[in-house]
């Protein structure tokens, strides 16, 4: 591959200054299977993105590793590995529906080294932006080719210019739990909920986070569930099982049910927009109505946010039947 | 201006960092100072020179390249080694202790080698060391257990469902669950009756372990690296290249262009029309070479690249194959050649009477798509000259095909190219057919800067410069009779051969290329079913996609596709069960038509009770009878139903168009076998193994003739065009036929002098003549029967100081048609909302004359499933037609099947045995790849009521075409 | 002939709005439609280090491009540097080329064939060949 630098920095300060040195062609580097094995390895470069010549390791930094338990919920650095998440019996006890979605991303030797930063901050999948010779919107150029081009694959609601969806899993998840990012820059610390977390074409086209390029996520804090809230994963990609692939329509729900009866609750979709999409029209059809009956003003209010593109109305179908089942069983969990 | 102007992203490289780094490795400890970028495996592998992984797509998305880092199975291709400073790092060279044989190997190790849980073993390494971080967390995994665990390792032969009973059968041998194997010298049995038996891969051990050479593992003393610059438009003119900002980073040893290849090198046309260079002015599809860079490691010349500037003036492609195919859209082609090769109409009786008249007309029309067979190993050649003579390593399955056209090409008399085939390789399927300027660049590069080089293309690359299956459009009509009788067939083929259309038969043909690719897509027509009145017609199309040519076959997987449905289809037109129905016109005549000609009668076969026999088994291996219900007629889950199909398969295996040479004759078979005064048995073949087990069967047919036993016969796993002799290329199991008619006469010749020398013998012990006929060779005693007289095989040849020698030369006449049939059968379940179909059973039936090496023969049939059934619901290259470019070709993109959705899979054999290839056998070729789609459609139309007529049947296509019907 | 007038359009790096986007778009779309002899071209705020004749920021990005001019990485960060909201983008456009124009730094020329395109190693320098016109 072509050459670069890898800077080792101690510690936080140390590591936000060398972002802050680098600019643009300067990136944290996490597990790396997609910076280094995919968009370094493929060269996917452009005016907006230049290729990384100066990678920041962030896994050692001490801030960045491993999860805890306090009073705010579970605290996970966002040097976690993948596999570490979705082993952890902290996270599988408290928060199963994340521990279910870290357990389901790619394959067991990604999520070996994979981190929780990484899967957060990966650059999206569609095929124009990973092929270096299209020089899309999203990575400085001027056509986004998914417009005219084989769409399959891309976004079905909430994209305008841009018409990737976001691969990150747990991004769907974290949001659907209400999760907290701390970020670190040259200008101190913030928190950002995960509510705004993701940025979609509308406020960026050529990003997806809220991080600046000098910025770093440092950890993600989950609260606890209400009590007894439910919490589901769903994921259905192009083959069979769940692993291996990007989600083709993810579902990550939080809800209190009683009675069968949606109290409160929170749904998000992976798989079919720009960034992870919060139902929020599907969660006001549910709200204090009985599931069930409500599914068909559920359903009717998800297709009515959809637009779909030329070639994947069918997307639109398979989100839907994987939100109903997901709305289905948290209703039958319920009544059992 | 434009020149002061940075491309976006092509900035000058910087001076990568460097770092020290201390780990261990397979127990070793290591210091070493490795560059930034420098990958796990570049470590292992360039730098240490280890054969301990793999490679397989250097993108973390296939796990060929998985080692143990600190107890967890890891992508060695994705660790940056300047991270591993303090780490462990397992390879699957610490797993056996040295020994022969299966001495010393891990339980794992032999499970895999016994179990067949391989083929061409490029993924070996990788399933090993993941099943071993497994076992060593749980030593007591379920089936389920295994399946998370390796279900990030593709396997593109097929074995997925071995390789998890060899998981667990290891795990049980660790645990003391199971007694533990008896060690030894070989898994080859003490035995000369071995036909028909399981025997695992003579030179497996080199496959579990690291001792097999891949080629792409190899490395030569004071080596240069080529990387290439590939044209990003289908067809363009190539105004200037500049390449003095990449000549002068330091570590660039030379780049090469059109405009500054010397002579003659500038002047070699690879094939044509239109003419195809080394370096080209003028490319006629992406990914073409544009310039090449030779340069001190991988990453110097990657970084060159990316200074090396092109001005392009694009030009007017061809893209769509239906459109260049209408002769009012006829592209103008300037170059000479042709665009469209047209085939037929071969006309046999009255067919559009026929179809006219019929009771009832049946119409459809099939297409597929552009696919590749993603062989797990990047394709590498290794080259150095010695004055002036070319020694290069391929992982090639035409050795000899390699040397003749490097020698032509380089304008060389053959026998100052000598080609190296390691008998490793990540196999083929087809895809190293295509011999073009990615095999003779490197070689030409080596030359010129004096010093050998190694090139390794990437999983990029290798989508882009291998050959694929042409997209298709097959438009069927059948005529059938109220009673179930087929009147009449017409069938038209529109094939995208991409730049490889049109080549005149003398090299396309004559190379298995697409001149038969519509040929190929008639041939299940001409045979499987009658019809009075037949029409056949196609056209092949050039176009700026790609390069058509064989995968695993050549046509078969769209003409049976095509056919098979609308069989199906025809057979519930007439309200008939479709079992019934094939059976009832099934082509039990033994005739055919010479495709080229039209000619009838044709070439006789014999496949007579084969197919009828195959459908019947596989109907009640499926449950057939109990099973199959009227369309969408089982609901078993709110919203999943359950359907049933089976149908036909064939191919020509081995069979008379595979096996011609260029020069239009049959190929060489040749082959020699020596037995020595030590007793063993050498065979001596220029058979390639591409991993199908060419090698071990050579010598179990040595075995079974001689009579000596096969632990003790040898053959090298390689083969080297230096010191073999040539016997025709490794397709379509050719070679069974070629090279296995070679080693048996050869054998009958080592034979006969066996009982020469034995009748001496015992003559002299019992004091009477006795006739050499009368003397029976088996596992390594000649006797005479009802006698008790014997002597051992060791016996003659001890103490002498020269070997028994057989040899055989000659050019086979191919005559006979040599048609392997069988008939799959499949249950599923269709999840309606999903769009997925799932496999419940999946049945196989291959009539295959006669069972040379069971395991082996298995090992075939579930490969072809395997790689069928991700054509079948997944695979399909997709281009964007704004551009030309492709847009998944990427492991990840293309989505192979994995472990977790190949089922496992029942196979069983019908034998009739044949007068064609040795001991009444047939090549069964790759008969099993092509039912897999069209059993998958009808099945997929039983349960829902819903016709499906493009591969693949992705969850769009089936969503899409339940949506339009419902 | 002179090098056609370069308009450089920068945003903050790694953020670049929708709204700025498009008004950059309908400004290529006018310098296109009218034949003149300009490139308008789209540049996070820290690349801006070449040679440009014109410079457009948003507020937001124009203390970057100030810094980085000051520090000498965009020494020649031309003779005019506008800096306007994108919602103003489109009349300060107008307003420029208008005066571009009326100094007779702008004219209009026919197009260069869209089919003839530059590459270096793997990515285009500005736009790839349409393969057909």
């Amino acid at each position: 591959m072509r050459s670069f630098r890898l800077h080792e920095p101690t510690s936080l300060a140390e590591a936000v200054e060398s972002l802050s040195a680098f600019g643009l062609a300067g990136r944290p580097l996490g597990g790396g299977t997609d910076l280094v094995a995919g968009i370094m390895r493929d060269q996917v470069v452009g005016s907006a993105m230049p290729y990384p010549t100066d990678l920041v390791d962030v896994v050692r930094l001490p801030e960045l590793r491993g999860f805890r338990a306090t009073d705010r919920g579970v605290v996970i650095g966002a040097a976690t590995t993948l596999a570490e998440i979705a082993e952890a019996p902290l996270i599988r006890g408290t928060l199963p529906m994340l521990a279910d979605a870290a357990g389901q991303v790619a394959t067991p030797e990604i999520r070996a080294i994979g981190t929780l930063g990484g899967n957060l901050n990966q650059r999206p999948r569609c095929w124009f932006f990973r092929n270096r010779d299209f020089d899309c919107i999203k990575k400085g150029g001027d056509i986004c080719f998914a417009v005219k081009g084989d769409n399959r694959y891309n976004a079905i609601l909430d994209a305008n210019i841009c018409f990737i969806v976001h691969p990150s899993d747990l991004g769907a998840a974290l949001m659907a739990l209400g999760a907290e990012a701390r970020i670190a820059g040259p200008r101190g610390e913030r928190l950002t909920s995960f509510d705004d977390y993701f940025v979609g074409p509308t406020l960026n086209l050529v990003g997806e986070t809220t991080l600046a390029p000098d910025e770093l996520l440092v950890e993600v804090t989950v609260p606890r569930p209400p009590d007894g809230s439910r919490q589901r994963w769903d994921k259905v990609n192009e083959k069979g099982l769940p692993t291996w692939d990007f989600a083709l329509a993810s579902v990550a729900t939080l809800a209190t049910v009683e009675d069968g009866v949606w109290r409160d609750g929170r749904i998000v979709l992976g798989g079919v927009a720009p960034v992870p999409y919060r139902a929020r029209v599907v969660e006001a059809a549910l709200v204090g109505r009985d599931i069930v009956a409500a599914v068909p003003d559920a359903m009717g209010a998800f297709r009515g946010a959809t637009r779909p593109m030329r070639d994947n109305g069918w997307k639109v179908e398979l989100a839907a039947v994987v939100l109903e089942r997901a709305l289905r069983a948290l209703a039958g969990e319920s009544a059992a | 201006m434009d020149s002061l102007r940075a491309a976006p992203g092509s900035s000058a490289p910087v001076e990568g960092s460097t770092h020290d780094v201390r780990l261990t490795i397979d127990g070793r400890d290591h210091q070493i100072t490795v560059e930034a970028r420098e990958s796990l495996w570049e470590t292992l592998t360039l730098r240490l020179g280890q054969r301990g992984a793999n490679l397989g797509c250097d993108r973390a998305q296939c796990g060929v390249c998985n080692v143990i880092v600190d107890g967890r199975a890891v992508n060695s291709c994705a660790l940056l080694t300047a991270r591993l400073d303090g780490v462990s790092v397992r390879t699957v060279a610490s797993l056996a202790a040295p020994g022969q044989g299966s001495e010393g190997l891990h339980p794992l190790q032999r499970a895999f080698w016994e179990a067949g849980a391989f083929q061409c073993g490029i993924c070996t390494k990788g399933f090993l060391m993941t099943s071993l971080a497994l076992l060593e967390r749980n030593p007591d995994p379920t089936a389920a257990d295994v399946l998370d665990a390796v279900s990030g390792i593709l396997c593109r032969c097929g074995e997925q469902a071995r390789i998890v009973q060899a998981v667990r059968r290891a795990a049980d041998v660790l645990a003391g669950r199971a007694p533990t194997p008896p060690g030894g010298q070989t898994l080859m049995p003490h035995a000369s009756e071995v036909l028909g038996t399981r025997v695992p891969r003579i030179h497996g051990r080199s496959q579990v372990t690291d001792e097999g050479e891949f080629v792409s593992l190899m490395s030569l003393p004071g080596q240069v690296f080529v990387k290439t610059l590939r044209s990003p438009y289908p067809r363009a003119r190539i105004l200037s290249v500049d390449s003095a900002a990449a000549e002068a980073l330091p570590g660039v040893v030379r780049v090469l262009h059109a405009f500054n290849l010397p002579e003659p090198y500038r002047s070699i046309t690879i094939e044509g029309p239109p003419p195809r260079r080394l370096l080209n002015v003028e490319v006629i599809q992406v990914g073409m070479p544009v310039a090449v860079v030779a340069a001190e490691s991988e990453g110097i010349a990657e970084d060159a690249l990316a200074l090396v500037d092109v001005e392009y003036e694009a030009l007017e492609p061809a893209l769509d194959f239906l459109a260049a195919a209408s002769a009012a859209r006829q592209w103008d082609n300037p170059l000479p050649g042709t665009i469209r090769n047209v085939m037929g109409p071969i006309v046999i009786g009255e067919p559009d009477r026929a179809l006219d008249d019929a009771d009832v007309l049946v119409e459809s029309v099939a297409t597929t798509p552009y696919e590749q067979h993603v062989p797990l190993e990047l394709r590498t050649g290794l080259y150095r000259w010695d004055g002036d003579t070319l020694t290069t390593w391929q992982t090639t399955h035409r050795t000899f095909d390699v040397r003749r056209e490097l020698a032509r090409w380089l304008g060389l008399p053959e026998e100052q190219v000598r080609v190296i085939q390691t008998g490793f390789m990540g196999s083929s399927y087809g895809s190293a057919d295509q011999l073009v300027e990615e095999l003779a660049l490197p070689a030409v590069v080596a030359r010129l800067v004096g010093r050998p080089v190694r090139s390794m293309l990437t999983r990029e690359e290798s989508f882009l410069t291998s050959a694929h299956r042409g997209r298709t459009r097959t438009h069927v009509k059948l005529g059938v009779s109220r009673a179930g009788d087929l009147e009449g067939l017409a069938v038209d083929v529109l094939f995208d051969g991409g730049t490889n259309a049109g080549l005149p038969p003398s090299s396309a043909a004559a190379r298995g290329l697409t001149g038969v690719g519509v040929l190929g897509g008639w041939y299940p027509f001409q045979i499987l079913y009658s019809y009075p009145h037949q029409r056949y017609q196609g056209t092949e199309v050039w176009t700026n996609s790609f390069r058509a040519g064989p995968m695993r076959g050549v046509g078969r997987h769209f003409g049976l596709f095509a056919l098979e449905t609308a069989i199906e289809r025809a057979a519930y037109a007439v309200a008939m069960d479709p079992l019934d129905f094939r059976l009832r016109n099934l082509n039990e005549t033994g005739a055919l038509f010479d495709e080229l000609t039209g000619e009838r009668p044709g070439l006789p076969f014999g496949r007579v009770g084969g197919q009828r026999q195959s459908l019947l088994r596989a109907a009640e291996l499926v449950g057939w009878r109990e099973g199959w219900h009227p369309p969408a007629a089982r609901e078993v889950r709110p919203g999943v139903f359950h359907g049933m199909a089976i149908v036909s398969t064939i191919d020509r295996g081995g069979g008379k168009q595979g096996g011609t040479s260029k020069d239009g004759l049959p190929p060489p078979s040749t082959g020699q076998v020596l037995l020595h005064p030590d007793g063993t048995l050498e065979v001596r073949s220029g058979s390639t193994e591409v991993g199908a087990g060419q090698r071990t069967l050579l010598a179990m047919l040595a075995a079974q003739t001689t009579g000596v036993p096969l632990d003790r016969v040898q053959i090298a796993p390689g083969v080297d065009t230096a010191f073999n002799t040539n016997t025709g290329p490794s397709n379509s199991s050719l070679q069974m036929n070629v090279a296995g008619w070679a080693i048996v006469e050869a054998s009958e010749g080592v034979r006969g002098e066996i009982r020469a020398r034995a009748a001496e013998w015992l003559s002299r012990t019992a004091g009477t003549a006795i006739a050499p006929e009368s003397l029976e060779v088996r596992d390594g005693w000649v006797s005479l029967p009802g006698s008790g007289l014997r002597v051992a095989v060791d016996e003659l040849v001890a103490g002498r100081g020269a070997p028994i020698e057989g040899l055989s030369d000659r050019r086979r006449q191919l005559t006979v048609e040599s048609v392997a049939t069988g008939a799959h059968a499949v249950e599923v379940e269709v999840d309606t909302r999903l769009g997925s179909i799932g496999i419940v059973r999946y049945v196989a039936v291959h009539d295959v004359g006669r069972v040379l090496n069971r395991l082996m023969l298995e090992q075939q049939v579930e490969g072809g499933i395997a790689m069928g059934l991700g054509g079948a619901l997944y695979e399909e290259l997709l281009v964007d037609w704004q551009t030309g470019l492709p847009l998944n070709v990427s492991i990840l993109d293309y989505k192979p099947p994995s472990v977790l959705e190949v089922p496992p899979i029942v196979v069983d054999f019908v034998e009739v045995p044949q007068d064609y290839g040795p001991y009444g056998a047939l090549a069964i070729g790759q008969a099993s790849t092509p039912p897999v789609g069209p059993v998958l459609a009808n099945a997929f139309h039983n349960a829902t009521g819903v016709w499906l007529t493009d591969l693949p049947l992705t969850r769009a296509r089936v969503l899409g075409a339940l949506g339009s019907a419902a | 002939m002179a090098d056609p007038v370069r308009i450089v359009c920068a945003y903050p790096d790694g953020a670049l709005p929708s709204g700025w986007f498009q008004a950059v778009q309908r400004a290529r779309r006018t310098v296109r439609r009218a034949g003149y002899r300009a490139r308008v071209e789209l540049t996070p705020a820290s690349c801006v280090t070449v040679e440009a004749d014109v410079v457009i920021a948003p507020p937001v990005a124009a203390p970057a491009i100030r810094a980085s001019a000051a520090a000498g990485r965009a020494e020649r960060i031309a003779a005019e540097f506008i800096v306007v909201e994108s919602t103003e983008f489109g009349a300060a456009f107008d307003l420029l080329v208008g005066r571009l124009v009326a100094d007779g730094r702008l004219d209009r020329a026919p197009e260069p064939p869209r089919t003839i395109a530059r590459h270096r190693g793997f990515q285009a320098i500005g736009e790839r060949a349409r393969i057909a016109e």
